[in-house]
């Protein structure tokens, strides 16, 4: 049963990777160049060598648990030590892989020689240590978003990457779901047309609390409330909403401003429960994003707006201006009606009131289309985080970087900690000099 | 036929004449959609698209044109009436 569905899931994977046209000199990888090392020919050679990448997970907490189950359906991975200084969640690991190894301390992890890759999904704050001396200790490394704690940080680790030969994946995970991707290709071939605005938001109604056994546990288990190990909504959500505008812009935002507030959970946590930022690119269009966690009712979405049309990336659709625009006789006829009957008496039309219509959806992917609803805490199926596991696996095998994933981590992670100074310091930043990459186009 | 109770004869001239309004009426339907897309910067292919809606429109200002000759009539009708019924 447990073989089947490994099976199922593998082929799935497959026709995924053929449904975009993975072909080699493919436009596809050149506008998308990360996704060539997970190309079928590659996974072949793979199968065919019978090879398996031997990875290790530190942090088995719920995330870390959500990567052991998507490895079990990879057939090239191979998990062969768990790490967590956190007993019950150790144990609820082992339940996964009985036969993996524990540490506690993973230190004694890294100096083991038959892991390949690690995989990294503990606390933010762990990220960047954990991330610099598991590369420094020759391991390939798969780490959760963000990328860092600080911005200093994020630097330090993008500049071991460039100097490592090790690959190195953070878990990007819309630049491998399918519909991100034909999204993104739609749009960069003018879909909808010019790109004038990006919206982003994602809403949930839910505390972010998990239960805590004892209170000394308070800050490791509920980390993310916390500043010294968390970056809030902010790190934890936008993260992954700024990285796709940058994908869609080509190019990085160059102010920043925003403000954060604690509004409904007054708890004793220190990151804000409400936030709106607003990122400006030197051409003028603007990220305006927005995040709150008492009202679920806008729920996740990732829109960008063009003259031409509108995609919603988190569900796979778009939609066209000109469906909802009347022709040119109709709009004479109104305007004449309007002059002569109307009773707006001297705003004209432009006064009109514009509430929202409902617009035809244009389906971006052919079947069924998995959608995030984004009230997850752990993580959605078949968002692109099996993919690029999967990627990451490969990589350990093969020893090929996959381009980009540093570099767009890095970025968005970047904004979302300069969204934070923002709003602390009630404030307009522009992007600091000191952390610009040669990656980056503003 | 009873000659008597014809009321009225429609002529052959009397339908080219009429087909010729209805003609000018689509024209005109048609003048005002190509205007239209010029003005509103909409697409050309709205000529032929949006045909049944100029095709109604033409109708529509025929039917206007019909009602307004009729009302005319009635008025016309009206005056003799009356400048007939003075002169008693």
């Amino acid at each position: 049963m447990e073989e089947n569905k490994k099976i199922e899931r593998e082929v799935s994977r497959r026709e995924f990777i053929k449904e975009l046209g993975y072909l080699a000199g493919g436009a596809l990888l050149l506008s998308m160049p990360w996704l060539k090392s997970q190309t079928p020919e590659k996974l072949s050679e793979i199968k065919r060598q019978g090879t398996c990448a031997r990875v290790a997970l530190i942090g088995c907490g719920s995330r870390g648990q959500y990567h052991l189950h998507n490895l079990k359906a990879i057939p090239h991975a191979e998990v062969v030590a768990l790490c967590d200084d956190y007993e019950p969640n150790l144990k609820a690991a082992a339940e996964i892989f009985p036969s993996a190894r524990q540490y506690s301390d993973y230190s004694s992890l890294l100096e083991a020689s038959d892991v390949d890759g690690v995989i990294i999904a503990t606390p933010l704050n762990l990220h960047a240590p954990m991330t610099l001396d598991a590369l420094a200790a020759g391991k390939h490394v798969f780490c959760e978003k963000a990328m860092a704690r600080t911005m200093s940080e994020c630097r330090a680790v993008y500049e071991a990457y460039k100097r490592s030969d090790k690959a190195l994946y953070f878990c990007m995970q819309r630049m491998y779901d399918p519909k991100y991707i034909k999204g993104m290709e739609q749009v960069h071939s003018g879909l909808i047309g010019e790109i004038v605005g990006l919206r982003c938001h994602w809403f949930r109604n839910a505390d972010w609390r998990r239960k805590v056994p004892s209170p000394e546990l308070e800050r490791r288990i509920n980390w993310r409330l916390y500043r010294e190990s968390s970056g809030g909504l902010m790190t934890e959500l936008a993260c992954h909403q700024l990285e796709v505008c940058n994908w869609a812009m080509g190019r990085m935002p160059e102010t920043i401003m925003g403000m954060g507030d604690i509004v409904f959970w007054k708890d004793g946590r220190e990151v804000y429960d409400n936030v709106n930022v607003i990122y400006r690119y030197s051409n003028g269009v603007k990220i305006n994003y927005e995040s709150l966690i008492s009202n679920k009712y806008n729920g996740m979405e990732d829109q960008i707006l063009g003259h031409k049309g509108t995609v919603d990336m988190t569900k796979g659709i778009y939609y066209l201006e000109e469906d909802n625009q009347l022709s040119g006789i109709r709009q004479l006829l109104r305007e004449g009606k309007e002059k002569t009957l109307g009773a707006i008496p001297t705003a004209g039309p432009s006064w009109r009131p514009e509430t929202r219509k409902d617009y035809v959806p244009h389906t971006l992917v052919a079947g069924e289309v998995s959608v995030n609803s984004g009230q997850s805490t752990v993580g959605a199926d078949n968002d692109g985080s099996d993919v690029i596991l999967s990627a990451f696996c490969q990589s350990c095998i093969t020893g090929e970087k996959a381009e980009n994933v540093v570099e767009e981590a890095y970025c968005s992670t970047l904004l979302c900690l300069l969204a934070n100074q923002a709003m602390d310091e009630k404030r307009i930043i522009t992007f600091p000099d000191e952390y610009k990459i040669p990656y980056m186009k503003f | 036929m009873d000659k008597n109770k014809v009321i009225a004869v429609i002529t052959l001239a009397d339908v080219i004449r009429e087909v010729a309004v209805f003609g000018a009426c689509l024209i005109i339907a048609i003048a005002l959609n190509a205007y239209a897309i010029v003005h509103y910067q909409t697409e050309w292919s709205e000529l032929y698209t949006e045909f049944g809606f100029v095709l109604t429109l033409a109708l529509i200002l025929y039917v206007a044109r019909c009602v307004v000759k009729a009302l005319i009539l009635v008025l016309w009708k009206c005056v003799k009436l009356l400048r007939r019924k003075m002169k008693r």
